[in-house]
């Protein structure tokens, strides 16, 4: 049945199912990694499916280190969420700008591939590249900060939170009480 | 009233009871206006001065007669800047090649054009489609895991 799939079916495939997205994403970024494929990925890209068709309004997704978590939320589902539309304007906040940075600039390569420009529309504003705010033709765009980082006038139709503590001060009272 | 000091001279303009309106804000004196016809820029945008954009395209525009193929037809500079760089890319003309590229570049983008139907998938393309038809297969076994 699925023998054989035109590139035409293989790019609705990518454009329609976030979990083979993901994983087209994955070895787009991870080029000799092998993905252990799992039934998480589908859960959680169901949830996040349902997150980008706003059926779902605050989603928490707590899992052990390296399942995907980081590539899921906050690289593939941007890309995803710009691709459905190009005016959508998400936010994405991380515990520290370098990782909030690197978040950013994974994102901004999916957004940038060959095949993401074949199977969604979206393009880069090409004055607009930062990798802090890349704004899409269509002023959508993908805003990346830290936790105590200057977000004051800035507003967002998604946003999304990785990782808002550091490890060590997960640990600490101080910060988590605040 | 003899201690008053002097007043500055006032201007030699027409005294305060002749004014039929008040002045304030957006009315100043009548005598202080400009007279009809006298700029308060005399040194800026003269009328019909156009843009350079505007400049640009009006040349772009404009149409001659040139001879493609033996026929001799009527395009705009525009459509002839761009046959000629073509034609001239296509020759081997390498600083033509090099313009031609930036512009294609510009249009379509920043990286190269998306690749119209490139004949087969590529390797990470196999392994997605590997990883879907496997969980196509999972799905109808049933749980696996």
């Amino acid at each position: 049945m699925i023998e054989d799939l035109t590139r035409a079916e293989y790019e609705a495939v990518l454009r329609h199912d976030f979990a083979t997205f993901v994983v087209r994403c994955f070895h787009e970024l991870n080029p000799q990694a092998e993905l252990a494929m799992n039934w998480h990925i589908e859960v959680i890209a169901a949830a996040l499916t349902a997150v980008q068709q706003g059926k779902i309004r605050r989603l928490i997704i707590n899992l052990p280190p390296r399942h995907l978590k980081s590539l899921m939320a906050s690289v593939a589902f941007p890309a995803w969420c710009l691709g459905h539309d190009p005016s959508a304007q998400i936010l994405c906040v991380s515990y520290a700008q370098d990782l909030a940075d690197k978040l950013a600039r994974d994102c901004r390569g999916i957004m940038m591939s060959p095949w993401y420009r074949r199977i969604f529309s979206t393009r880069l504003a090409a004055h607009r590249q930062a990798v802090q705010e890349f704004v899409t033709t269509r002023q959508g765009y993908r805003l990346a900060t830290s936790t105590g980082g200057v977000l004051t006038g800035r507003g967002a139709g998604s946003i999304l939170i990785d990782d808002p503590l550091k490890p060590e001060e997960a640990l600490s009272k101080h910060w988590v009480g605040s | 009233m003899p201690l008053d000091p002097p007043l500055p001279p006032e201007p030699p303009i027409a005294p305060e009871p002749q004014r039929d309106y008040e002045v304030g804000y957006g009315k100043p004196p009548r005598q202080t206006r400009f007279s009809k016809g006298q700029s308060g820029n005399p040194r800026g945008r003269p009328r019909g001065a156009k843009n350079l954009k505007t400049l640009l395209l009006e040349v772009l525009s404009e149409q001659i007669i040139a001879t493609a193929n033996g026929r001799r037809r009527k395009i705009t500079k525009g459509a002839a800047i761009v046959t000629q760089l073509v034609n001239r890319a296509a020759t081997g003309d390498l600083p033509a090649i090099k313009t031609l590229f930036g512009l294609v570049v510009d249009i379509e983008g920043n990286t190269e054009p998306a690749s119209p139907e490139t004949s087969r998938f590529s390797a990470a393309d196999e392994k997605v489609i590997e990883q879907l038809k496997a969980r196509l297969r999972g799905k109808k076994r049933e749980s696996d895991d």
